[in-house]
């Protein structure tokens, strides 16, 4: 709601206070956010009216790019020049740059993308939704590539996850998604505006970015690769390395009263939140329910969630998304070995609707008898 | 003549191309190649490559290359620009790609005054592809996906791309040359330096078109297509500078 | 969820309904409690109803959605018809008596604790008609004690401009006499 913030470094170290739509706005920049090119959307817009003032005052670059499409590959473009770069747009805008992300993917780029999730399909409306879950974990556009997908769930991860994206992206040269939806894009909360520091000690260089043969052999960007022993395979192989080792190392996910729990929920971004109200009232009641919040959707954190029922072989599961069953799908394949079938429920809804922590209790109460 | 013919541009790799006998993008390599080595500018230059038959240009030209999806190079060149505006960047496009797919980013990078230099090559069809209709494809021409010939109806007419272009009043340059023969050929030559020449020193946004051969596309004889675009293309799409605002 | 107070702010777009919520919001985070604050959006940017709402709790804030409000403050009269029957009954309402009818707020006057505020005209009065909100968010803050008088002091310099050209002082005036009620 507060449109402006205090600017001056003073606000460092202080509580801000911003939408979650401007907040990975401020942290983009503080992270060294070079270029920025977008086109508007609700309910997202909020980004690119921040970057437009933002990055003009600080000499940067600021495109308002005539169409999602081009957007993306202005991003494609500036990230191979060696950039920082970003893009941030809600659903339908996300469907049309998934040609371009691909071929970020392809070639090995570094970018951060933010999709503010809207009700689908087609136009469908500007409310909050997570109906994106499928698309963002699967890579979205053509061919096998994955993209590092965020989710926060407060306006300090808004802020917090978007510079760690930057790093991310940089660190494994690939595209990093946060995953926002129209709550959290749109609400306000005060978070500590600190400064940058980068999340690995020693970054890569961008020796493969163009810049002018100088000194010297060419550099190439391309994603064709016509025969197979040209080495199409060869990439998707590096590929799939790549995404094996960040399985490995960047899973995240947060787990709230799920010891000793007879039901878990299983929510992440704004359900998480609404989840975790519902939580508190149905403890204060005595009954024993749990959270466990995806921080990642992909890397998917499954060998936690595997972790969690060895030591609790008695919970029972709800999966609460706002859309009609996509993460669901994670945990079944996550679970499929170790919990019977029929103990993982699911609460959802497809209009742009929310849960509410009493409709949440509903259903827990249901699901418990 | 002799001395003309075994110099090799230094901003063109040593290697035999996949262009078919008689196109036009073979020429269109040469002439780039002679005027980035006469402007020294291989070094600080980065190209985008579009879709279609030049797709593998940065396996031809001796320089930073990237090699952009169908029609958008001048957004993916919009950016490499802004990120280095001290570099020089080449667009390079055929019809498909710049006056089909890619209206909007053409027409949009130029309408910001883009200060890029676009080299568009207007061979009439989709070569890659096997000889589909393209949107510079003439009335009467036989494609592949026009196989009674392109008519006006439900087709629509050739898209005249400069002279489309010129209204947009942040364009600076723009002209029209052919590839077809050696005095249209110099002429070309001429036009892509000062097209470069504008990037360099900061003019603004220039595009020149080219009409070339794609003999095979075509279902000519090398000798028949350069014939083609003096008696059938130049018709529709006269030759000339469209817009030059140094003067 | 005792010490949670969930304010509905309603009116016209510009009367100043955002900018009432950003001074609250403020307030609260120099107050050091929590907050949770939503404007809505819609499709169109002129003659719909804005709204705000703003939760202010000592306790962590977790469900981000509205909940049922139990302070409101309400500028006009369509946006008292739209809402007054989504407050909890008992609660502190403000509504702005130079916009809302009499017969209006008596007929919806059942269990509701509402102070009528005549702040369009206070502030003509005043010499600008744009610090009706904030003469209304003195009268709130002074009759619910949602947050003390200094930490709105100081969320009025975050939102204001202290300089010639900004509004901090008439606003502070605005707020004092909303908060002494010397209507």
């Amino acid at each position: 709601m507060p449109e402006t913030i205090d600017k001056k470094s003073s606000s460092v170290g202080k509580k801000v206070l911003l939408k979650g739509n401007e907040a990975v706005a401020e942290a983009a920049i503080k992270a060294g956010c070079d270029a920025y090119f977008a086109y508007p959307i609700t309910p997202q817009t909020e980004t690119a009216e921040y970057f437009s003032k933002r990055m003009v005052d600080l000499n940067r670059i600021f495109i308002q790019a005539e169409s999602e499409v081009a957007a993306i590959n202005m991003v494609f473009g500036a990230s191979a020049a060696g950039a920082r770069v970003m893009t941030s747009s809600s659903s339908p805008g996300i469907s049309l740059k998934q040609e371009g992300i691909s071929y970020i993917a392809g070639a090995e780029l570094p970018c951060v993308l933010i999709n503010v999730v809207r009700g689908g399909p087609g136009l469908g409306n500007i409310l909050p939704s997570q109906a994106d879950y499928f698309q963002t974990t699967r890579g979205g556009g053509h061919g096998d590539y994955r993209c590092i997908t965020l989710v926060p769930n407060s306006i300090q991860e808004c802020y917090d996850m978007t510079m760690a994206a930057f790093d991310l992206a940089d660190y494994y040269r690939m595209p990093v998604f946060i995953l926002s939806d129209g709550i959290i894009g749109q609400m306000v909360e005060p978070f500590v505006m600190h400064e940058y520091s980068p999340m690995f000690a020693n970054m890569p260089k961008k020796d493969w970015a163009l810049t002018g043969c100088k000194g010297r052999e060419p550099n190439v960007v391309r994603t064709l690769y016509m025969s197979p022993a040209d080495g199409l395979e060869q990439l998707n192989r590096r590929l799939f390395a790549k995404y094996e080792k960040i399985e490995a190392e960047y899973r995240d996910c947060q787990q709230i009263s799920c010891d000793g729990a007879d039901l878990i929920i299983i929510a992440y971004g704004a359900t998480s939140r609404i989840a975790k109200a519902a939580i508190k009232k149905l403890n204060k009641n005595g009954k024993k329910v749990g959270l466990f919040r995806p921080k990642t959707v992909w890397p998917w954190p499954g060998p936690e969630l595997v972790e969690l029922v060895k030591n609790n072989k008695k919970a029972k599961f709800l999966v609460i998304e706002m859309s009609m069953g996509q993460m669901i799908e994670d945990v079944k394949l996550s679970l499929m070995d170790v919990v019977k079938k029929d103990w993982i429920y699911f609460y959802g809804m497809g209009g742009g609707w929310c849960p509410t922590p009493e409709t949440i209790c509903e259903k827990v109460n249901e699901v418990l008898g | 003549m002799s001395s003309i013919i075994k110099t090799q541009p230094e901003s063109i790799a040593d290697k035999s191309t996949h262009y078919c006998p008689g196109c036009g993008h073979g020429v269109m390599l040469r002439l780039i190649g002679e005027v980035v080595d006469e402007l020294g500018i291989r070094e600080d230059m980065i190209l985008t490559a579009p879709v279609g038959c030049s797709v593998i240009l940065y396996d031809y030209m001796n320089c930073d290359v990237i090699e952009c999806a169908h029609g958008r190079a001048p957004a993916v060149g919009t950016a490499i620009k802004r990120v280095h505006p001290d570099k020089f960047v080449l667009v390079y496009q055929g019809d498909g790609d710049l006056a089909a797919i890619g209206t909007a980013e053409i027409i949009h990078a130029a309408n910001r005054g883009e200060n890029l230099s676009v080299i568009f090559v207007n061979n009439a069809v989709y070569g890659m592809t096997g000889g589909q209709m393209a949107p510079t494809t003439l009335i009467g021409q036989k494609t592949t996906t026009s196989p009674y010939g392109r008519t006006a109806k439900g087709m629509g007419k050739p898209i005249r791309v400069c002279e489309m272009m010129a209204t947009l009043e942040e364009t600076k340059y723009l002209e029209r040359t052919s590839i077809h023969s050696i005095r249209n050929i110099n002429k070309t030559k001429a036009a892509i330096k000062k097209a470069f020449l504008n990037q360099i020193n900061g003019i603004g946004f220039s595009l020149v078109e080219v009409l070339s051969m794609c003999p095979v596309g075509w279902r000519l004889s090398p000798q028949e297509a350069q014939g083609y675009i003096e008696s059938q293309m130049i018709d529709y799409f006269p030759l000339g500078v469209y817009k030059d605002l140094e003067y | 969820m005792s010490t949670e107070k969930n304010v509905l702010i309603a009116g016209f777009g510009g009367q100043g309904v955002v900018m009432a919520g950003n001074v609250l919001a403020y307030a609260a985070v120099e107050a050091g409690k929590n907050l949770l604050a939503t404007v809505s959006y819609g499709a169109e940017m002129r003659g719909g109803t804005a709204r705000a709402n703003i939760t202010i709790s000592d306790e962590e804030i977790d469900s981000p959605i509205v909940e049922v409000p139990n302070v409101a403050m309400i500028m006009n009269a369509p946006s008292f018809a739209k809402y007054i029957e989504t407050i909890e009954p008992g609660s502190h309402v403000i509504v702005n008596s130079s916009m809302i009818d009499d017969e209006l707020i008596k007929s919806k006057d059942g269990d509701l604790k509402i102070t009528k505020v005549d702040a369009t005209n206070h502030a003509i009065k005043m010499g600008n008609i744009k610090v009706a909100n904030i003469i209304m968010l003195g009268v709130l803050v002074k009759t619910t004690g949602i947050i003390d008088r200094d930490s709105i002091i100081n969320g009025l310099q975050r939102a204001f401009r202290k300089d010639k050209k900004g509004l901090y002082y008439i606003n502070v005036q605005a707020f004092e006499i909303g908060y002494s009620t010397k209507l």
